[in-house]
């Protein structure tokens, strides 16, 4: 056996066209200022979210609660005051909500939130829009037909409405019967969420992808491939799909904002985030009778809204930024201009 | 010389909204081992879809409808390809037949670099071979020696396949490396100065002729039995396109193969074929040695296309009338609304292909009156 260090050194070397590429990549980051900045925004969140358990601590019961993703209220406040907002001090950076819910611990913790029902949606919906997007695609026909009138369907609804009226719809205890066996899945509140965005999420990525199949699909390197004897799954992944993927990624980036913000309405609305839960959209909900509700002084009671709106609009930017960025740099047709 | 390939009848509709596009119409014609075919014709007429018949990749709304087209494998037994399982196709299709695309700049698959495209046709058919090759290379024992007979006792595992491209611990190196030096020599051959530095590039970086040159090496890094190229050296310029022509002569000699050669230059199949067939509206209507071809043509079609080919001095004739469309085509002879010499009998009856003279086929009422037999 040789030395770990001698493998590490071939293994560098083998990948060195790799890492030209790169360093390539990165140049033409460089040269896009605001690929910079989307990805710092996202970075600052990253990080947020990795060392939330440092930077806000949970709070034992009984003022927070076993799972660290319930906001601590302060039971401190007299219970009188503890109805009404209090500005931010020493012990509440960022002030509280009514009942005394602390916001630096919900803005802090709804990170998390918000990257798990971005990423989650994003990535749920992507998988399902490849195969059913690659299928009509490629194949065509009554596979097709079916599969584009069922995303005509789900795009006929607005999509809020729609996700509304399947949070609502969808059981706590989902059983799937498959004939042969069945099983229960529990669903949270959160997980409804989550999997009414997927169901409302996925034809859009369905309809792009199989567009851009049926464009790729006529060029002559997807007949040499095919007179090289590749098989379909072959030619789908490595010869379609790398040359349709970048319109894909770039909607995927700029959806999980989307999707950050579509479920903040939800929270809002009171059919997302159980009351409580760290979540930045809950955290708006629990302002929503403070906003503008001293008319002489729109501002007053500034801290509820403002701190969770803000981390809502800066990650959605974020997500938004790094969009473009992707397509000036991840695209190989375009990248070399 | 035997048979290599022999097409019967074969009969290509396109089902399309404008009506059944009947695009080939009992095509007959064989392939001798060894030997190089030209077809030529005018736009439309269905060279190119009987190169990609033979594959079997007719694209879509296609459908092969009719006729049968026998295959000699290496082991001497003849198939029918049209009635083979994909499975099988997929084998011969790259290994046993592989063809060249008219435009080699969209004929390469713009994300990945020359070395990555022919080296995938190298592993797709090649595997087992590439996989000895490395093992041989191998004198210590130990986990790379047993990895590698693991994979040549299976080459085709998927499991096996993900494995060995995780990095640090499946250790495919050894077999990248004899990839990439079966790639550059492949590309050697193809007269490509520098192959090290154009494996590593991708095809939007190389000149039209290069990207040829890149085809062709894909279309023969198995060494195939049948070369089908189709329109090659069209979007080239003169000068690539007798050096491309050059590289075909000489490849096709090296390896022994048959070439199937599509082309609508009179010029370069002189140049390069051995025998032609001449295309018209979906079938054939004359087949011959090229010589015979350009000295006694007896279709009229052939004739044709003989004396619109531009000479100085000379004025230009051209063939009267347009290729006619192929959802309602002429009854009887497809050529008789164009021919000066068409009779009754070619307004109703389709001309069967038949020898006139030795090796010489044609289809042609009119040849058939005047020729010895009848």
């Amino acid at each position: 056996m040789r030395s770990i260090r001698s493998r590490l050194k071939e293994f560098k070397a083998s990948k060195q066209p790799t890492m030209k590429e790169l360093k390539f990549t990165i140049s033409r980051v460089k040269k896009s200022p605001l690929s910079i900045m989307g990805l710092a925004i996202l970075l600052f969140y990253v990080v947020i979210a990795v060392l939330a358990p440092v930077l806000a601590p949970p709070v034992p019961p009984p003022m927070g609660k076993p799972d660290p993703f319930m906001i601590w209220k302060d039971l401190n406040i007299p219970p009188i005051e503890r109805l009404f907002p209090r500005p931010p001090d020493s012990t509440h950076p960022f002030g509280t909500t009514e009942e005394s819910y602390d916001i630096y611990y919900g803005c802090i913790w709804g990170t998390i939130t918000a990257f798990r029902i971005g990423l989650m949606v994003v990535v749920l919906a992507l998988i399902i829009g490849l195969v059913t997007g690659c299928v009509a695609g490629y194949y065509g026909g009554i596979i097709d037909e079916v599969l584009m009138r069922l995303t005509d369907i789900v795009i006929a609804f607005p999509g809020l409405i729609l996700c509304m009226a399947l949070v609502t719809a969808l059981p706590y205890q989902l059983t799937i019967n498959l004939g042969f066996t069945q099983f229960a899945i529990s669903l949270t509140k959160l997980d409804k969420v989550l999997l009414a965005l997927v169901l409302v999420g996925w034809p859009s990525y369905t309809r792009v992808i199989r567009g851009d199949i049926l464009r790729v699909r006529e060029e002559d390197y997807v007949e040499a491939a095919k007179a090289a004897g590749c098989s379909d799954l072959r030619v789908i992944v490595k010869h379609i799909l790398p040359n349709t993927i970048y319109p894909i990624m770039i909607m995927a980036s700029l959806d999980t904002g989307a999707i950050v913000l579509t479920a903040a309405a939800l929270s809002f609305l009171g059919i997302g985030a159980p009351t409580g839960y760290a979540d930045w959209g809950q955290l708006i909900a629990l302002s929503r009778n403070y906003i503008f509700s001293n008319i002489s002084d729109p501002a007053s009671n500034w801290w509820v809204w403002l701190t969770p709106g803000l981390f809502i609009f800066t990650f959605v930017l974020g997500w938004n930024l790094l969009g473009d960025a992707f397509r000036d740099v991840l695209d190989p047709t375009l990248r070399r201009r | 010389m035997s048979k290599l390939v022999e097409v019967q009848d074969l009969v290509l509709r396109f089902y399309t909204y404008e009506g059944v596009v009947k695009a080939l119409e009992g095509v007959n014609l064989h392939i001798k081992e060894g030997e190089t075919l030209g077809v030529v014709g005018e736009t439309g007429c269905g060279k190119t879809m009987t190169g990609l018949s033979i594959l079997d990749i007719t694209p879509r709304p296609g459908k092969i409808e009719a006729g049968k087209i026998f295959f000699k494998t290496r082991r001497g037994k003849t198939i029918d390809l049209l009635a083979q399982k994909d499975r099988i196709l997929r084998i011969i299709r790259g290994k046993h037949i592989s063809m060249i695309f008219q435009e080699p700049g969209s004929a390469l698959n713009p994300v990945y670099t020359v070395e990555n495209q022919i080296g995938e046709v190298l592993l797709h058919h090649g595997r087992k071979e590439l996989l000895e090759r490395t093992l041989a290379q191998i004198k210590k024992d130990g986990m790379e020696k047993n990895i590698y007979k693991k994979m040549l006792e299976n080459p085709n595992s998927r499991t096996l396949k993900v494995f060995v491209k995780i990095p640090i611990i499946g250790r495919c190196k050894r077999l990248k490396k004899e990839v990439r030096k079966e790639v550059v020599n492949i590309l050697k051959e193809m007269e490509i100065g520098d192959p090290e530095r154009v494996a590593k590039m991708y095809p939007h970086e190389l000149s039209g002729g290069m990207q040829q040159r890149v085809v062709i090496a894909m279309a023969l890094a198995c060494n195939p039995r049948l070369l089908i190229a189709d329109e090659p050296t069209t979007s080239l310029d003169v000068t690539v396109q007798a050096q491309i022509l050059d590289l075909i002569r000489r490849l096709k000699k090296r390896f022994g193969s048959s070439v199937l050669y599509i082309t609508h230059d009179m010029g370069v199949i002189a140049e390069l074929c051995d025998r032609v067939a001449v295309m018209y509206a979906g079938s054939v209507c004359e087949i011959a040695e090229v010589k015979e071809i350009f000295k006694n043509p007896i279709h009229p079609y052939s004739k044709a296309l003989l004396e619109s080919i531009p000479r100085p001095g000379e004025e230009f004739k051209s063939i009267r009338g347009m290729v006619p469309n192929l959802v309602n085509p002429p009854s009887g002879c497809r050529f008789h609304p164009r021919c000066s010499f068409a009779m009754a009998i070619c307004e109703k009856e389709t001309p069967k292909i038949e020898e006139v003279k030795k090796d010489h086929f044609v289809a042609c009422h009119l040849a058939r009156a005047r020729s010895p037999q009848n």
